[in-house]
């Protein structure tokens, strides 16, 4: 498979801290990858960084060979991109915004997945509770049709009903070529879901396995897999 | 469906399509769901369905014909010996785990007569 | 990718609803304050009153908008719903500006609707348009494009004060940050306005010495009216100045908030 994702020697600092120290990672096209990893170990820093929200980086990113950043932009879609929109904005108004500037944005796809969720356009953003907030953020980002997902934990504060329908949407509506990179703490839940397992750990990545390696060589469950490692790397240290 | 995460996935999918063709919920000649679906029904991933799938191809319990999907083979001796397979493997299992107590052969079907036994009153009382 | 005109569309209705939050409560206001008129019944004509409370309200409505339409064209530096749109900085950048002067131009037009509707009884001082005098004209103009010059200049200064502050606490450590931010937006705006003020006092040394040797003699009003444009085309010049500089600190060094909301 081609590599959709290319990391090199990443390390960025910001506010005199290191927060990602030497990252290289290669993540293969049409893949669901697991990136576990403590609070504060620097997922979401790793998925700012590949979106283009942060760009102080040294070392490079390079998504299905572009390097351009506005190109890039247009590759990936970031569970974090409503971050700051406007909460008197209905959610109808802002799936207008997603619709005019994003030319691979499906308005059909977007009405049956808020409609899945049974979301009511007609809201305001302020008036959703959190759960219902998750949802249409899952919504406008399985909704741009893109060859990368960056979902940082999608299921925060979600019951585990919802999730699996968060999850089954993730499933029916990933385009084929596309590449999936899911942040959780609560391994289990997608556990079934994904192809490799990347671990992050102290601000870099320490492993990177193949899910059924971990079951078939291993003989462990993903969840025993990752917290052995953590416990294994915390008794060397 | 509910998987044992300690077991690869494909593998598991692999045993419930067996299950499903021998309890008859697939028949002989019937059409899978798309890879997809399957996907989303069994909330796993595509290219795990895939990998599941082309294997039970390989093993001919499924024909593909192109652009139309996967079917169940209608080839019968292939159904027959796919049972005894699945069958086999289970007492298999049972054999070693019980063989690993020091259970000899022939306890082991005294055994299996008294349980069955045991188990018909049960189930009619 | 998003053409420019499409960017700019949906960044001016995502600012509309702003500027139609601020005009509603403006309508109440200038209702209210009628019938409280009404209610008093003081002495004099009322519909000059009304006139000169509309316009009382327009000019402080139109202070408010300034203010909210700056929070809100800061608000696209900093924020991963308007900085993950997939376009250059340099793009995001002169269509974010330009909607927050489309939405100002609108605003503008709404406060002249509110104005003729509210005051109808005032219509007859239209008649006096008719003895304004070409030189007046001109005035008027060169007075409303230094206002609108003005404005925009405002904007960006802001819009620099936030991104070098921005940009300098990106690479300070998050130890008493709101604090020391605080202190670096006093200190940055100190030194800019030092800076600016320095280089405006010898432009306009130059630009006067120039104009003292060949105008002496024109009247006063075309004078007027000629130094404004004069100073509305070197605040231009200064417009696009800072606005290479935001660019180019925007694309350098400001990130997004990391906190999700």
């Amino acid at each position: 498979m081609d590599n959709l994702l290319v990391i090199n020697q990443l390390t960025y600092k910001r506010n005199m801290r290191v927060l990602l120290d030497d990252v290289s990672l290669s993540i293969p096209a049409g893949s669901i990858i697991g990136l576990l990893g403590d609070n504060g170990a620097g997922k979401t820093t790793l998925m700012r960084l590949i979106s283009g929200a942060a760009t102080n980086y040294s070392g490079s990113i390079i998504i299905d060979g572009e390097v351009d950043k506005p190109t890039m932009k247009g590759l990936v879609s970031f569970s974090e991109q409503l971050n700051g929109a406007a909460t008197d904005a209905k959610l109808e108004d802002l799936a207008k915004f997603y619709d005019t500037i994003y030319p691979e944005f499906s308005m059909d796809n977007f009405n049956q997945l808020v409609s899945n969720f049974n979301l009511n356009l007609k809201q305001k953003l302020s008036q959703l509770s959190k759960g219902m907030r998750r949802n249409f953020v899952i919504s406008v980002t399985l909704a741009r049709r893109v060859k990368l997902y960056l979902l940082d934990e999608p299921f925060d504060g979600i019951d585990s009903m919802k999730r699996k329908k968060i999850i089954e949407n993730i499933l029916a509506w990933m385009p084929d070529d596309a590449s999936v990179i899911i942040s959780d703490h609560h391994v289990t839940d997608i556990a079934n879901l994904l192809d490799q397992v990347v671990i992050i750990k102290n601000r870099t990545i320490v492993n990177q396995i193949d899910a059924d390696k971990i079951r078939e060589e291993y003989n462990q469950s993903i969840e025993e897999y990752y917290e052995s490692f953590y416990k294994e790397v915390n008794d060397h240290a | 469906m509910q998987f044992d995460d300690k077991v690869p996935i494909y593998y598991q999918i692999k045993q419930y399509i067996y299950k499903e063709i021998i309890i008859e919920h697939l028949n002989p000649g019937d059409k899978l769901p798309a890879v997809r679906q399957l996907a989303v029904d069994l909330t796993v991933n595509v290219n795990t369905i895939q990998r599941a799938l082309s294997e039970l191809v390989e093993e001919e319990v499924l024909i593909t014909q192109r652009g139309k999907g996967n079917f169940v083979t209608t080839d019968m001796e292939k159904l027959v010996s796919l049972k005894q397979h699945v069958v086999e493997e289970q007492i298999e299992v049972m054999y070693d785990h019980l063989t690993e107590l020091q259970v000899t052969p022939d306890e082991v079907l005294e055994y299996l007569t008294a349980y069955m036994k045991q188990r018909k009153e049960q189930d009619n009382g | 990718m998003p053409s420019f005109a499409k960017l700019t569309g949906a960044l001016f209705r995502d600012k509309v609803r702003a500027v139609h939050m601020v005009v509603g409560i403006e309508i109440i206001g200038i209702i209210v304050s009628i019938i409280l008129m009404f209610i008093s019944n003081s002495k004099g004509s009322m519909t000059d009153s009304i006139l000169a409370t509309t316009l009382g309200i327009v000019m402080l409505a139109a202070g408010v908008m300034f203010l909210v339409l700056a929070i809100r064209q800061e608000r696209v530096w900093t924020k991963n719903f308007y900085r993950l749109i997939p376009v250059s900085d340099a793009k995001l950048y002169l269509a974010n500006v330009l909607s927050v002067v489309c939405n100002y131009i609108y605003f503008g037009i709404l406060q002249l609707i509110l104005l003729l509707v509210f005051n109808i009884g005032s219509w007859h001082y239209f008649k006096y348009m008719k003895e304004l005098t070409p030189s007046l004209y001109g005035v008027t103009f060169s007075t409303l494009l230094i206002l609108v010059v003005t404005t925009l200049f405002f904007w960006i200064f802001f819009s620099l004060i936030h991104l070098i502050v921005e940009a300098l606490s990106s690479f300070l450590p998050t130890l008493h940050e709101r604090l020391y931010r605080i202190v670096l937006y006093v200190v940055v705006f100190y030194v800019v306005i030092k800076v600016i003020s320095y280089i405006s006092g010898m432009v306009v040394k130059v630009v006067s010495s120039v104009f003292s040797l060949n105008m002496t003699h024109a009247d006063a009003m075309s004078t007027a009216a000629v130094s404004m444009l004069v100073a509305s085309g070197y605040m231009a010049v200064a417009i696009i100045l800072l606005s290479f500089i935001n660019v180019f600190i925007l694309n350098k060094w400001v990130e997004t908030n990391p906190q999700s909301i």
